[in-house]
């Protein structure tokens, strides 16, 4: 388990991540999500000790104890971080860079490691150098899976799959999570893989952990709801009901609510003559995509290219 | 997957994993440095036979001497600290770059050690990569000399080697810390060679400035005071590209690689003989500097340690280049070319100071630059380096004024007679002002002026300046050495010259003098001045008619004639015609006796031939060897004028008539035929006192413009001795030539010595010596 307990990182002066609390139990799929620069990647360096945090606290369990990640060796043979950039060393291939980390990783399997390039289609003797990006994330993976680490921390490793090679990576981590019991913290801007791999969704938006929360009740909380009405409405009642902003166009009005489906048709019912109420279930990335739009992680563009 | 299913693979411990993995890594790293420590004896040989024309043959190398160990064959084996400083410079670089590296670094943050592992397997590995290598090279250069050219490697051999091979390490060794420590505390090659090359000579600059600063703003400070252009030329001699190791160090404060200079261009000389045998110049262990060494190399790696540790590289892939350190190291590097160009566009105090304030800010400002085109920095950064800035400026200002203002009185003190126990009083000052107790290439001194500790190990001034001289404790002694004392207080802070002929002090003799009072409750106080007046130097030679030193001369002058070690030289008063009269011993002892007597007799103006006195007759030199040919110099080593073998002059006796006793002798034994004029004079010219020395009377007799003085030439001449110092201001073109039709009188005019009335002035005497070369000698006119 890790735990991420008041923590707050800063660059320079700025801050980064202010109070961050952040439980994630073990043999679950945790995905990161956040606007570019919103702080996944350095909350991922500094769950796995490579940053210090200004103030706070992130403790895992490793060893049969509970430590602070910082620069701890133990929690380090535990947890296999795969990079944004992974780097490589000069000339190597993943034959030679699997003697590096094997050496480091108790459970560490060439054994798997093979397996899994057969997989990828990855040569092990090939110079990982010369490889495209795509090839490089597969094969910086395939070294992170056959370390078999405890811990395993992804950065945007969906980043320059293809979309089969994604649908195996996903397949590799829920065969791997079942098989070994693991934690991963996925940080990606692929809402579509998040949701479908993914156990727990956190949010970080503006230095500040938004929720943190079972995916499948995030997207059982939040829908779409469309409604007309006949003649005059309260607007402002309608607005009341609704998560964000809504939408009006000739009479029918969208907006997102977190509110139960019959509540809100008798709400509804209550502004107005209702003539039309549809609700739809929402995506991971629509969810998403709205939290991150209401905290003004995004501006508007409605009316942007119009002509005044 | 079943997990059982699957072979994990063999390893041990993350710890000794990561150390073979380094080890197979970087497997090449100490045959890398071996091969450089190795090339050390090969660069300066290369250079020694490719001036020679040779080719690199078995035989070529043979004759020239050829062999591994490195040994000082003189300027080009300053090569060597070089190699090892660079050694040490490169294999920091190679284990540590990837802190350079934000990628690098996240990679070997997350393997399985601890930074403290991953620090101390890099740093002994780059150490063990320095350490065996230069060992090894060492140790085969030496077989294979004893092999090879069948040397007669003896005891003192081998201690010169080990001690070489020490020196070289630690170099190495403290480059390499250094190195380590600044790329630990920055992020990008430039921020981070800035502050390499603040590092590794910042403790030089630091102190260096703090000696320019006393030499130049505190009169009589114990460094000596400054002297205009020379003396600045000097001092700041070691940071002009490509000479830093060249010059001596005086004071053993500086650090790398001038630490073990001495040791490893100095005493480590190593000759190879003839007939095979190697032998040197015995020297001490530097156990002190090795223990300084090990200190200073034990804290910087401390200092690597913990910024390895605290390392925020990893946050920003910026290192937050500690900008306090880079001013720290440059401000300091700031003070000298400032004082530098000071001298160079004027000797005016106030642009000195003007220069000495702005260049630092400047400097910062460009380190600020610096900064700017690599990691962004925040305005409190911005802030901070003003501040530090102009802290650093004040602080340099202070100083100045603080010195300058005579340092709450030190500048100005004068000891109450009643706290005195002893003075001592010393004179190193130009050849031509010698008192009468001038002293030989012996060594040893004598009198109240002293040779200058040129003994082909370096120059040093505690043997030169606080040796053998009487101490005055009569309180009439004491008082005369007082009186002296406030005249030169009085007399203030004279300038010697400068870089323009146009400033030369006419009246100024170039001189050390150094007063060193012993106090009633045992402190010293130590005054040294680097110039005096002539009439001040007039006062101070009473200091010969005090009882310590009258006593102190007598003794000497008696040791004379029981050493019976003497021959006599006598010449004219242009040092013509010299010839060595055959005596029996007792004639010997007679002549002594005689001097002696006249000289005894004699007041400090009639020995000196001042003004109201008698001019010399002619000559009388006492060598203190005889039987190697006559040669008459003007100074130390111009028997190359006379063809001769120079035996040392250990006292020159201007014989005036008040010498009766001497003049009877000649006389009686038909030697007064030698005091008649038989030079040829051939050239003529004069020149305002100046700190010219015969190694340019030569050459300008030569038609030399310029010259360049060569170490030992002018042993008395304190600043003779320093290396190539290039006395660049010296032009023929400057010079009032005198027409040959007016040599009579001008020599019917000047004086023997220096010192006559003022206004003075040296008068050059170009005449034709024994064997037809030209010889230069000195006389003086007082108007």
């Amino acid at each position: 388990m890790i735990q991420v307990k008041s923590m707050s990182k800063s660059f320079d002066g700025t801050p980064v991540l202010e109070d961050v609390t952040l439980t994630m139990e073990d043999g679950h799929i945790y995905g990161l999500v956040g606007i570019n620069g919103a702080g996944k990647t350095t909350l991922l360096n500094l769950i796995s000790g490579i940053m210090r945090p200004e103030s706070g606290t992130v403790t895992a369990e490793a060893g049969g104890q509970t430590v602070n990640v910082f620069d701890c060796s133990a929690l380090k043979r535990e947890l296999y971080y795969v990079t944004d950039d992974p780097y490589v060393l000069p000339q190597a291939s993943i034959a030679q860079m699997s003697r590096l980390v094997g050496g480091f990783y108790p459970r560490f399997s060439r054994e798997l490691l093979e397996k899994l390039c057969g997989i990828l289609g990855l040569d092990m003797k090939k110079r990982i150098g010369s490889f495209s990006k795509g090839m490089k994330r597969k094969a910086s993976l395939a070294l992170g899976f056959a370390a078999r680490p405890r811990y395993l921390l992804l950065d945007e490793s969906f980043d320059g799959l293809d979309a089969g090679v994604r649908l195996t990576v996903c397949d590799l981590l829920l065969e791997f999570i079942a098989d070994t019991g693991s934690t991963v913290i996925l940080a990606s801007h692929d809402l579509g893989d998040l949701g479908r791999i993914c156990d727990t969704v956190a949010l970080i938006s503006g230095r500040r952990l938004v929720f943190s929360r079972d995916t499948e009740e995030l997207k059982a909380q939040y829908r779409r709801v469309r409604a007309a009405f006949d003649g005059a409405f309260d607007r402002a009642a309608v607005q009341g009901i609704a998560s964000g902003d809504m939408t009006e166009t000739a009479g029918t009005v969208t907006f997102v609510t977190d509110r139960a489906p019959d509540d809100v048709r008798a709400s509804l019912e209550a502004c107005g003559r209702l003539v039309l109420f549809e609700d739809y279930g929402m995506t991971l990335e629509e969810i998403i995509g709205f939290e991150i739009k209401k905290e003004g992680g995004v501006g508007d563009v409605a009316g942007i290219f119009e002509d005044k | 997957m079943s997990q059982a299913s699957l072979k994990t693979s063999k390893r041990s411990g993350a710890g000794a994993h990561s150390l073979v993995w380094l080890l197979r890594r970087y497997f090449w790293l100490p045959f890398g440095t071996f091969l450089l420590f190795s090339a050390i004896s090969w660069i300066p040989r290369i250079s020694e036979i490719r001036d020679a024309g040779n080719e690199l043959t078995p035989d070529a190398l043979h004759a020239r001497q050829f062999f591994l160990l490195p040994r000082n064959t003189g300027t080009d084996s300053r090569t060597v600290p070089w190699i090892a400083v660079l050694g040490g410079i490169i294999c920091a670089f190679i284990l540590f770059r990837f802190l350079w590296s934000k990628r690098e670094s996240m990679i070997y943050a997350l393997l399985g050690v601890s930074r403290t592992t991953l620090f101390i397997q890099r740093f002994f590995f780059g150490l063990v990569s320095l350490i065996v290598p230069a060992v090894l090279s060492f140790c085969i250069s030496c077989r294979y000399q004893i092999t090879h050219f069948g040397v007669d490697w003896n005891g003192y051999a081998w201690k010169q080697t080990i001690l070489f091979t020490v020196c070289f390490c630690v170099v190495a060794l403290l480059a390499y810390a250094v190195t380590v420590l600044v790329i630990s505390l920055t992020g990008s090659p430039l921020p981070g060679g800035l502050a390499l090359i603040g590092l590794l000579t910042w403790p030089s600059f630091l102190l260096m400035d703090a000696k320019i600063l006393l030499k130049r703003f505190l009169f009589g400070s114990p460094l000596g005071q400054w002297r205009e252009s020379y003396g600045l030329w000097y001092d700041t001699y070691k940071p002009i590209p490509g000479r830093y190791l060249g010059a001596e160090q005086r004071f053993g404060f500086l650090f790398l690689p001038d630490l073990f200079e001495e040791e490893m261009h100095n005493r480590s000389f190593v000759y190879l003989a003839e007939d095979g045998r190697l032998f040197g110049e015995p020297c001490a262990w530097p156990t002190a500097r090795l223990i300084y060494a090990a200190v200073v190399l034990l804290l910087v790696a401390a200092g690597a340690y913990l910024a390895f540790r605290m390392r925020r590289a990893e946050d920003s892939g910026k290192a937050h280049a500690p900008l306090p350190l880079l001013i720290a190291a440059f401000l300091p590097a700031a003070v000298l070319p400032a004082a530098y160009l000071s001298t160079l566009i004027s000797s005016d105090v106030l642009t000195v100071i003007l220069l000495l304030v702005l260049t630092p800010v400047v400097l910062t400002l460009l380190c600020m630059l610096a900064r700017l085109s690599f990691p962004t920095p925040t305005r409190p950064e911005g802030r901070r380096t003003l501040i530090a800035a102009g802290a650093s400026a004040a602080a340099v200002v202070l100083v100045v004024l603080f010195c300058a203002g005579g340092l709450f009185g030190y500048s100005s003190r004068v000891p109450d007679a009643d706290n005195v126990a002893s003075v001592r009083m010393t004179y190193v000052g130009f050849w031509q002002n010698w008192p009468n107790t001038a002293v030989g290439a012996t060594n040893q001194p004598h009198g109240w002026t002293e040779t200058v500790g040129y003994d082909g190990a370096g120059y040093d001034p505690n043997q030169v300046l606080f040796g053998g001289q009487p101490p005055l404790t009569s309180p009439g002694d004491i008082a005369a050495a007082l009186d002296i004392h406030r005249a030169i207080l009085a007399d203030g802070h004279v300038k010697v010259g400068s870089l323009h002929r146009d400033d030369y002090g006419q009246n100024v003799l170039p001189a050390d003098f150094m007063i060193i009072y012993t106090l009633k409750n045992g402190r010293e106080v130590v005054r040294w001045y680097n110039a005096l007046t002539c009439d001040t130097m007039e006062k101070a030679l009473a200091i010969e008619e005090t009882d310590a030193f009258r006593s102190h001369f007598a003794e000497r002058r008696q040791g004379w004639v029981t050493d019976d070690m003497t021959c006599f030289v006598l010449s004219d008063i242009l040092y013509a015609g010299a010839v060595a009269p055959e005596l029996t011993a007792e004639e010997k002892r007679s002549l002594l006796d005689a001097l002696t007597a006249d000289m005894n007799s004699l007041t400090v103006a009639g020995r000196y031939c001042m003004d109201g006195n008698p001019d010399a007759l002619g000559i009388i030199r006492l060598c203190d060897t005889a039987g190697e040919g006559i040669a008459v110099p003007v100074g130390e080593g111009i028997a190359v004028y006379t063809g001769g073998t120079a035996s040392y002059p250990v006292e020159t006796f201007y014989v005036t008539e008040a010498y009766t006793r001497t003049l009877a002798f000649m006389e009686a034994h038909g030697l007064m035929s030698a005091f008649e004029p038989s030079y040829r004079i051939s050239a003529m010219w004069v020149n305002p006192i100046s700190c010219l020395t015969d190694e340019e009377l030569r050459s300008e007799a030569d038609g030399e413009k310029q010259v360049n003085l060569t170490a030992g030439s002018v042993p008395n001449f304190i600043q003779g001795i320093r290396d190539d110092f290039i006395f660049d201001w010296f032009n023929a073109d400057g010079l009032d030539r005198v027409d040959p039709a007016d040599y009579e009188t001008m020599m019917s005019h000047s004086r023997t010595t220096a010192f006559l009335t003022q206004p003075r002035r040296m008068l050059y005497v170009v005449c034709t010596g024994d064997d037809g070369s030209p010889m230069v000698t000195t006389r003086f006119l007082p108007d």
